[in-house]
């Protein structure tokens, strides 16, 4: 890499730490994962804040406990699971822009409800782009820096700040689209041919269980305990997945996949979550329930096209 | 096949929000992958500014589309137009036959080939047997997924068909050349993986640079594996990967 600009550094590394953007979706035919911010939705508003491009790429904190120092003043914001940040030891807000000055110390606990925090910096990290996306798989060991997760002392390069920094660039998230990441959440789901070929007290047997997390759950996917529906096992010829997919293998516990998924998978599909779902049930944590609710279509195609133009540069 | 029959073929569903999925009958068939893989590259072309990507397997496709291309009532006739044209392509043979077979040298010693005596067991072959048996044929590349640079080759001889392994190992290494059910892989990075391991090869998956990785076999690829000895395989940089490690 050429020689470094300003930087922001990894003080403390929390359990997990990953660069992330909108992923690349564009080459899962040659078997890469999709990847990216697992919550589009706190990731968006971080860059929205920051008047970044949606593309920008921010770090994906799970379970706070991490710290970081820029080497110049410079504007952030952080979104999603609320770590309690502290700047100097000063509080500061969730959903929020701040002036992170050279060499003070930003520090995020562990959040008080959800699991992940997006902290995003103006212009964007500057790490190396890789099939168009700076996003890190873990699995694949691709994107990041070197694609690990992100460790102490770790130097990410970063965008030209603006000068000088006034309170003006400080926005923040109004409050209505600040989530509850404690609520009960329920599944909205685009219904399967292999789920509408259920008798109908399957289907209702489906919506009425109550799912927990099981504690395997991670970026590829949650894995969901819960009563089995009682369908025979049935082996499938291989078929590409989606981000959503529920996936039903032999024991009949649900597997909802996630960012990090693979791209062909071989179990029956009861249908895919939709996405403004996927995003508020990967800040849940495993023991937390979720249930399932079919929807139509339309309606779920409707709020998906309104939240991609909300989100739009 | 007429344009209707090519149709009712495809059962066309609309999974997700942002994503189409066709499915042809549900086999493993030379056939029907070939529909599949002309009825990509024509989405391509028919599509280019609404996809993200197009994902192939044996005998389904996934069209992701664009956000701004998503609910556009247009798409439906344009894909249904699309299936019939593929369908008169591919039985004019249009796709992937012009390129020659890709050979991939293989180790099949007792060391290499972790499982060869079991499915000698089982199978009642000799383990020369199931070698020459393995590495006879063409194989076509059905799909690419899993993992990158994991492509699904078939189909392989009967005589060599079992059911995966009961319980997965964690540890599969790299370059393993495996066989489950009607299908044949080389696992192109160590992996956890259910299949049976009958030999190991030198010869990486992916290519490219660290920048732009890209799997060595693309679907519908010709696929040929040749046995080498040893020395060989030592000669091209491979080193066996020993079973229990």
């Amino acid at each position: 890499m050429a020689e470094l600009s300003e930087f922001l550094q990894v003080q403390h590394a929390g359990p997990l730490l990953s660069i992330q953007d909108l992923g690349r979706a564009q080459v899962q035919h040659l078997g890469f994962s999709e990847s990216g911010a697992v919550d589009e939705h706190a990731h968006r508003w971080a860059n929205k804040l920051l008047k970044n491009s949606p593309l920008a790429a921010s770090i994906e904190i799970t379970l706070g406990q991490s710290q970081f120092i820029a080497s110049t003043d410079c504007l952030i914001a952080i979104c999603g699971a609320d770590c309690q940040a502290t700047i100097n030891q000063q509080p500061v807000r969730n959903w929020s822009c701040h002036i992170l000055k050279a060499g003070y110390l930003l520090r995020f606990n562990m959040p008080i409800n959800g699991l992940r925090t997006y902290l995003a910096i103006k212009g964007g990290l500057q790490t190396p782009v890789w099939h168009n996306s700076r996003a890190t798989t873990l699995k694949e060991h691709i994107g990041g820096l070197s694609g690990d997760k992100l460790t102490v002392n770790n130097k990410l390069p970063i965008a030209l700040q603006p000068t000088p920094l006034t309170h003006s660039h400080l926005f923040k998230v109004p409050a209505q689209y600040q989530p509850d990441y404690s609520k009960p959440l329920i599944l909205r789901f685009i219904a399967s041919a292999f789920y509408l070929s259920l008798s109908k007290y399957k289907q209702l047997l489906f919506g009425q269980t109550l799912y927990k997390i099981a504690a395997d759950s991670n970026r590829m996917g949650y894995r969901l305990t819960g009563n089995t529906l009682g369908i025979a096992e049935q082996s499938i010829i291989s078929t590409p997945t989606n981000y959503g997919s529920i996936q039903l293998p032999g024991d009949g516990q649900p597997i909802v996949l996630l960012k990090d998924r693979q791209t062909i998978g071989g179990y029956p599909v009861l249908g895919v979550v939709i996405k403004a779902d996927l995003f508020s049930l990967s800040q849940l944590r495993p023991g937390q329930g979720v249930q399932f609710k079919p929807i139509d279509l339309n309606t779920a195609q409707q709020s998906f096209i309104k939240f991609q133009n909300f989100f739009k540069d | 096949m007429s344009n209707n029959s090519a149709l009712a073929n495809v059962h066309i569903e609309q999974v997700a929000e942002d994503a189409i999925l066709l499915s042809w009958p549900q086999q493993i068939s030379v056939t029907i992958n070939r529909q599949v893989i002309a009825t990509e590259r024509h989405l391509r072309q028919a599509l280019q500014l609404d996809l993200v990507d197009i994902i192939v397997s044996y005998c389904s496709l996934l069209i992701l589309l664009k956000p701004a291309s998503v609910g556009n009532k247009s798409l439906l006739k344009k894909i249904q137009q699309t299936i019939s044209l593929a369908a008169s392509d591919s039985h004019s043979k249009l796709p992937a036959t012009n390129k020659p077979p890709i050979y991939i040298d293989v180790y099949y010693g007792l060391d290499a080939g972790w499982d060869l005596k079991t499915l000698s067991q089982r199978s009642g072959l000799s383990v020369a047997q199931i070698t020459r048996l393995h590495s006879d044929r063409t194989y076509r590349v059905f799909a690419n997924g899993f993992t990158p640079g994991f492509s699904y080759l078939g189909i392989i001889d009967q005589q060599l068909q079992f059911p995966r392994l009961d319980t997965p190992r964690v540890k599969v290494p790299k370059g393993a050349v495996a066989i489950a059910e009607q299908q044949t892989a080389i696992y192109p990075q160590q992996t956890p993986g259910g299949w049976y391991i009958i030999g190991q090869t030198a010869a990486d998956l992916l290519t490219g640079d660290n920048k732009n990785q890209q799997p060595l076999l693309s679907v519908g690829d010709e696929v040929k594996f040749v046995a080498i000895d040893y020395q060989t395989f030592i000669n091209q940089g491979g080193r066996v990967a020993k079973q229990g490690n």
